[in-house]
């Protein structure tokens, strides 16, 4: 078998989670939400080591305990603090159990760095669905969670906040970060989602751009990862989480420098430019 | 038809911010609402547009009516990156505008001065489909000539539709026309 039958499956599952969690961490931060990344993931880990435990495969447990703790989160409408509480939480629960269960720790430790190349179709079944989902509800979500965050005042007279648009989001979001957390890891998966769009949101002239720019981002990412943490031999959850900082990083410095370089041939203020 | 009748009503929250007040609004008409600071302006605007309960007396708004409403403080975030055109959309504001709004779409909300995100954000709301107008201060940021602006926007709206008008320029309110409320703290 060679080197691309063994990764072929595991590549595209990376892929597709990468360019999902870059997409749904746009509205993620648009609505200020972005620490729920790290909460859900969180969670789901704790879940996923719950269930093997209990002998329920992962890949229905994380999901099945994200989706609990989005709809409780929403439901008890505790904002910041809930994802506070899950990140408190989750860890707690993922290290004991670590400790203290056979086959925990060497789980643990997958689901914090990641466990991309131990992938199956499994995993490639479940995200598949979230594949077409997205893009299909992208133009709704995004125009609900939008207005919602500009518009409330005009929403609530009308009576229009869409809450169940807003519930189907949050389901989403986490059913799309329990399976980046048993694809990528914990800390992979955050980092998909914060950096592509802190980064497009800050430097995309509009949304359409700063979708593209977004998923840019998190797609360079994942490949530069994916070829140093099997060029190298490192654990590829770190290695995407540091290609990510670097590239958003670099991203940044780029569109500083071609601003500067525009106010110096037009005289234009470089941060209007 | 009027679109919506006030009778004995009060707003506030924990306690009447104004005395009880009666008034009707009819479809093309401007009312202002004005009033010393305190007096509950704003909440009375929330009251009328179904955002709060009243503290007292009762709202009938005729059914099906819609609101464009305009906060006192517009909300712009600094971390979204939306294009004046991008806004626009998302109130399903026609494509077409006038050269001065037209002149501001292709840049980022967040790099307008507060007078063209101002003049941005009542355009949107004139051109969204709505049988009421509520503005909240809708001078605030502009300058003269963007009162101007305003009151050439506002006279243009569409046939039938009413404006409530919260300002403490008194003669902003008369330029619209407007039949004013004097607001009384309770």
């Amino acid at each position: 078998m060679s080197a691309l039958d063994v990764f072929a499956l595991p590549f595209l599952n990376g892929l597709l989670a990468s360019l999902l969690l870059g997409g749904i961490g746009l509205l993620l931060f648009a609505r200020r939400d972005w620490l729920a990344a790290l909460g859900i993931s969180q969670i789901a880990a704790a879940g996923a080591l719950i269930g093997t435990a209990s002998g329920i495969p992962a890949l229905l447990a994380a999901p099945a305990t994200a989706l609990v703790a989005a709809d409780l989160k929403r439901r008890l409408q505790l904002g910041a603090l809930g994802y506070g509480v899950m990140i408190l939480a989750g860890w707690s629960t993922v290290m004991l159990l670590a400790a203290n269960t056979p086959l925990g720790d060497a789980l643990a430790h997958a689901l914090v760095d990641g466990q991309l190349y131990f992938t199956r179709v499994e995993h490639l079944a479940a995200l598949l669905p979230l594949a077409v989902a997205l893009p299909l509800l992208w133009k709704r979500l995004s125009r609900a969670l939008l207005r919602a965050r500009l518009f409330p005042e005009h929403e609530q007279a009308n009576g229009q906040p869409d809450r169940r648009l807003q519930a189907l989001f949050e389901w989403l979001a986490a059913l799309l970060l329990a399976l980046g957390t048993l694809t990528l890891g914990v800390m992979a998966s955050f980092a998909l989602v914060l950096l592509p769009a802190w980064t497009a949101s800050r430097l995309a002239p509009n949304l359409r751009l700063a979708v593209l720019l977004c998923l840019s981002l998190a797609l360079g990412a994942y490949l530069i990862a994916f070829e140093l943490a099997l060029r190298l031999d490192q654990p590829f959850g770190p290695v995407l989480v540091a290609s990510a900082l670097i590239l958003c990083a670099l991203t940044r410095a780029g569109h500083t420098a071609a601003m500067k370089l525009t106010h110096e041939r037009t005289g234009t203020p470089h941060d209007r430019a | 038809m009027t679109l919506l009748v006030a009778r004995q009503l009060q707003a506030g929250h924990e306690r009447a911010l104004c005395a009880p007040l009666d008034f009707e609004l009819a479809p093309g008409e401007t009312l202002g609402l004005r009033g010393p600071n305190g007096a509950g302006k704003t909440t009375l605007l929330r009251t009328l547009t179904g955002q709060i309960p009243p503290f007292a007396g009762s709202v009938t708004r005729r059914p099906g009516l819609r609101f464009a409403v305009q906060a006192q403080h517009p909300h712009r975030p600094r971390d979204l990156p939306l294009s004046a055109r991008d806004y626009l959309a998302l109130l399903g504001t026609p494509a077409e505008a006038p050269a001065d709004i037209a002149a501001l779409f292709s840049k980022r909300i967040d790099r307008l001065s507060g007078g063209q995100f101002q003049l941005l954000h009542l355009w949107a709301l004139l051109s969204t489909p709505g049988d009421i107008l509520a503005l909240d201060e809708p001078t605030n940021n502009l300058d003269p000539q963007r009162i101007d602006r305003l009151l050439e926007l506002l006279a243009q709206r569409r046939p039938g539709v009413a404006a409530l008008v919260v300002s403490h320029d008194a003669d902003f309110l008369e330029r619209t026309g407007a039949r004013v409320l004097t607001l009384e703290p309770s």
